[in-house]
């Protein structure tokens, strides 16, 4: 069976703080606290995503002077709708797991 | 693309006076990079030189982990922000070049690795006959077996215990609480016969009973009649071993 792209947990994570404000453009220091991702973690799965276009990437300067301009990013459409895939297919696969698990302490 | 892009810093006018606001509700995280301790200026520094190097500028993924350097409040933040950004760093560095070059690499690699992991080596003496013959070769590995650990029956490679300055093979037939005897020509361990398929036909193996204490190896040579083993020089420390037999030819 060939594994799905774009289906870790880790990358799960990182789609679910970026669906909650799929249109606001987001800080990288910000993603790695909302996920709990390593930036070693985090950039990789970033720059993954943008290669593949389903992540957009821009040089924001910054409102201070002095500090260097920040990268931010947000889904691209088709990254919105791969998203909302992934987290709907892990959704199902918990609930499924969940039953599983009540049947075997369960049993009918 | 870029054209989105440049639109979408225009969008983030609003967003960003936002994000400055979050800021500076929050004193500690503004500008701890730049004020903050040895250490942090210190992580700060490697991070720069790794994503830069002599350049003015690094790759564009580098650049974004270090422009949000000064974003980690406290030294444990920003010290596991930059060993992570490190990785980052390295994995752009690389991914950049061909993939020729990084086989090249890898291979480079491995070649200044091996001596430690492995080695060649030749038979000095017949004492592991029929096994290994004398003067042939065959490649240890160093470092494999510390790691798994040894089983019955692995070929060893340790000094003998009366000439230390000597190096010689042997297979090891017994750990520590093991106790090892020799019945009508054949091997008992812990009263059990050892099967030992690896010996000439009709060898028979003499030995005094023997328990193995802890930290020692029971080690024997496969050619019984003259090898000179345990059952002669004693047991075998089991940190003076220096390899495992993995490969013969």
């Amino acid at each position: 069976m060939p594994r799905t792209p774009h289906a870790s947990p880790q990358t799960l994570r990182l789609f679910e703080a970026l669906m909650k404000e799929p249109t606001t453009w987001r800080y990288g220091y910000d993603l790695s606290r909302e996920t709990d991702l390593a930036s070693g973690t985090l950039y990789p799965i970033l720059m993954r995503l943008t290669e593949q276009s389903l992540l957009e990437a821009a040089w924001e300067p910054s409102d201070q002077p002095g500090r260097p301009p920040r990268h931010t990013y947000r889904l691209t459409g088709d990254g919105v709708t791969l998203a909302k895939v992934r987290l709907a297919d892990a959704a199902a696969k918990a609930a499924s797991r969940q039953t599983a698990a009540a049947k075997i302490v369960r049993p009918a | 693309m870029r054209r989105e892009s440049e639109t979408g810093t225009g969008e983030t006018g609003t967003g960003g006076a936002g994000m400055g606001e979050a800021a500076m509700s929050e004193p500690g995280t503004n500008g701890a990079g730049m004020s903050g301790n040895g250490l942090t200026r210190f992580a700060h520094r490697v991070l720069t030189v790794a994503v830069r190097g002599r350049k003015e500028r690094g790759g564009p993924w580098g650049e974004a982990v270090l422009a949000e350097f000064d974003q980690a409040a406290g030294t444990a933040a920003a010290l596991r922000w930059a060993a992570g950004g490190l990785r980052v760093a390295i994995a752009e560095r690389y991914s950049r070049r061909p993939t020729a070059y990084r086989i090249g690499l890898a291979a480079l690699a491995v070649l200044l690795a091996a001596p430690f992991l492995v080695t060649v080596k030749y038979v000095p003496s017949g004492s592991m006959q029929p096994t290994m013959e004398i003067a042939s070769r065959y490649l240890v590995d160093k470092v494999g077996f510390r790691l798994t650990g040894l089983d019955y029956g692995d070929v060893v490679v340790h000094p003998l215990p009366d000439f230390p300055e000597r190096e010689t093979e042997r297979r090891v037939l017994g750990f520590a609480g093991d106790r090892l005897d020799c019945r009508a020509g054949h091997l008992f361990r812990n009263d059990v016969a050892v099967d030992e398929p690896y010996l000439t036909e009709g060898t028979v193996t003499e030995c005094e009973p023997a328990t193995v204490p802890p930290g020692e190896l029971y080690t024997l040579g496969d050619h019984r009649e003259v090898a000179n083993d345990s059952r002669l020089s004693g047991f075998v420390p089991a940190d003076s071993v220096t390899g495992r037999v993995v490969l013969l030819g």
